[in-house]
């Protein structure tokens, strides 16, 4: 045995994971359709009798009515890069976590609407429910271990929390959002890569997340909407201005273009 | 995950930029749930990219009907991941069995398996694109250009990406790996 290994090696090894064949199986869009439209067990089991007998079908019919009508998880995830370095990190299993958020906060949303200041929503043309009133908004969400929870303005994030972002907004446009230290760095938190544009839409969770790794004192997370697509490098440098004049008071900013500017406060604790 | 009908118009009819349009668009939602089910990672990414490329060249052909594309696809994501992730579960019991034996086995089979074992590992470490890009290439035996009209970029730059991922790959195997 050796250490050297061809490209030859790596290819042929790549070819060994063919994908599985699929068994061909009836009417797989049409039950599809029938899940999407809100049918269940023994109606599914009625409508489609080859459930009965198999069982990849039935798992997967049962897989599916468990999961969220819409899938949390927005379009750019798949070109997050594999880590950052720096002060927060992006965790591996970004999608998955926000995802699980996203249950989570439409689920706060719907039981609980007190926790929640949410205005009446308005229908959408598309029929899309938006709440009347509201521009532009971000929240942030938390996992701390088991917990899942929207953090308030003023609290405190720990080391190994990971960080979920959700916006709101009424109108499509474009969204970045930096994590603003007081020592003046500024960090990108998203997009990490890809579009900064976004639809307009209620809790719309981004792919882009973070970690919280070690450090302490009060930090910003900025999110800047615009309508028209922003020049990153002006933003940057704009938050790096603002940011060397943070004194004792809160980080203010004001960015050219911007249609709307979030800022919430957020304290570091090991 | 919605699919315009002017997209699958599209689709249907080879056009380039639905293609891309599409698998710009449906990845990460057809990724988001294959994760769910198998965890993110290579496993998810393989998957996701296998479902896409079949029904883009494939399925999208024999459609019966456009309207409901979405939900299709959101079943085919779990149904195919359902199935990855049994595979996965049998592969690893018949691995524990086999490599109890390995001793007795061929010396060549041996270090094949240990680079197989390997091997996901070693896609962790690269970009989802590039994943995606060896993926379309070794197991749905894409062109450079195909490729390159789902990811974007012309051929030339689907080539340099592939052949830097496979020498990534082939150090990372090398880092901890015996070759048969």
């Amino acid at each position: 045995m050796t250490n050297d290994i061809s490209i030859a090696t790596v290819e042929h090894l790549l070819s060994l994971r063919a994908p599985l064949p699929d068994p061909a199986c009836p009417d797989l869009e049409d039950l599809a359709q029938a899940i999407a439209s809100g049918m269940t067990g023994g109606q599914l089991s009625r409508a489609f009798p080859h459930l009965d007998g198999c069982a990849l079908c039935r798992m997967t019919a049962e897989t599916l009515s468990s999961l969220p009508q819409e899938p949390a998880a927005p379009p750019d995830v798949t070109w997050l890069s594999a880590a950052r370095s720096g002060r927060w990190m992006l965790p591996a299993a970004a999608a998955a976590l926000i995802a699980g958020i996203g249950a989570l906060l439409l689920w706060t949303s719907a039981d609980d609407p007190s926790q929640r200041e949410k205005p009446s929503p308005s229908l959408r043309d598309d029929g899309a429910l938006l709440p009347k009133g509201t521009t532009d908004s971000l929240e942030v969400a938390v996992a701390r271990g088991p917990a899942r929870f929207v953090l308030p303005p003023f609290q405190s994030v720990k080391t190994g929390d990971a960080l979920g972002f959700f916006y709101t907004s009424a109108t499509d446009g474009y969204l970045l959002i930096y994590n603003v230290e007081r020592n003046g760095t500024v960090t990108r938190l998203s997009p990490l890569s890809g579009p900064a544009r976004i639809t307009a839409g209620n809790d719309v969770a981004l792919p882009d997340g973070a970690t919280v790794v070690d450090g302490d004192g009060d930090e910003w997370i900025v999110a800047a909407f615009y309508d028209a697509p922003p020049r990153v490098d002006d933003v940057e440098r704009q938050l790096r201005l603002a940011a060397t004049r943070i004194k004792e008071q809160p980080l203010e900013v004001q960015l050219d273009g911007a249609r709307t500017v979030r800022v919430q406060q957020v304290r570091r604790t090991p | 995950m919605q699919l315009s009908r002017q997209t699958i118009d599209g689709l249907q009819n080879g056009d380039d930029r639905a293609r891309r349009e599409c698998w710009e668009n449906l990845f990460s939602p057809v990724y988001a749930i294959c994760a769910r089910i198998l965890g993110s990672g290579v496993a998810a990414s393989d998957t996701t990219a296998d479902l896409l490329s079949d029904f883009i060249f494939h399925h999208v052909h024999a459609l019966q009907n456009p309207a409901g594309a979405g939900a299709y696809l959101r079943l085919m994501a779990v149904r195919r991941s359902i199935r990855a992730r049994e595979h996965r579960n049998r592969m690893c019991a018949f691995h524990d069995d086999t490599m109890s034996t390995a001793s007795t086995g061929p010396e060549e089979a041996a270090g094949y398996r240990l680079l197989q074992d390997r091997l996901p590992d070693c896609l962790n470490t690269l970009t989802p694109k590039a994943r995606s890009a060896l993926r379309l290439k070794y197991t749905a035996r894409m062109a450079n250009e195909q490729i390159g009209t789902l990811l974007g970029g012309s051929k030339q730059y689907i080539g340099r990406l592939l052949a830097q991922s496979l020498e990534q790959l082939r150090r990372c195997l090398e880092k901890g790996a015996v070759t048969p």
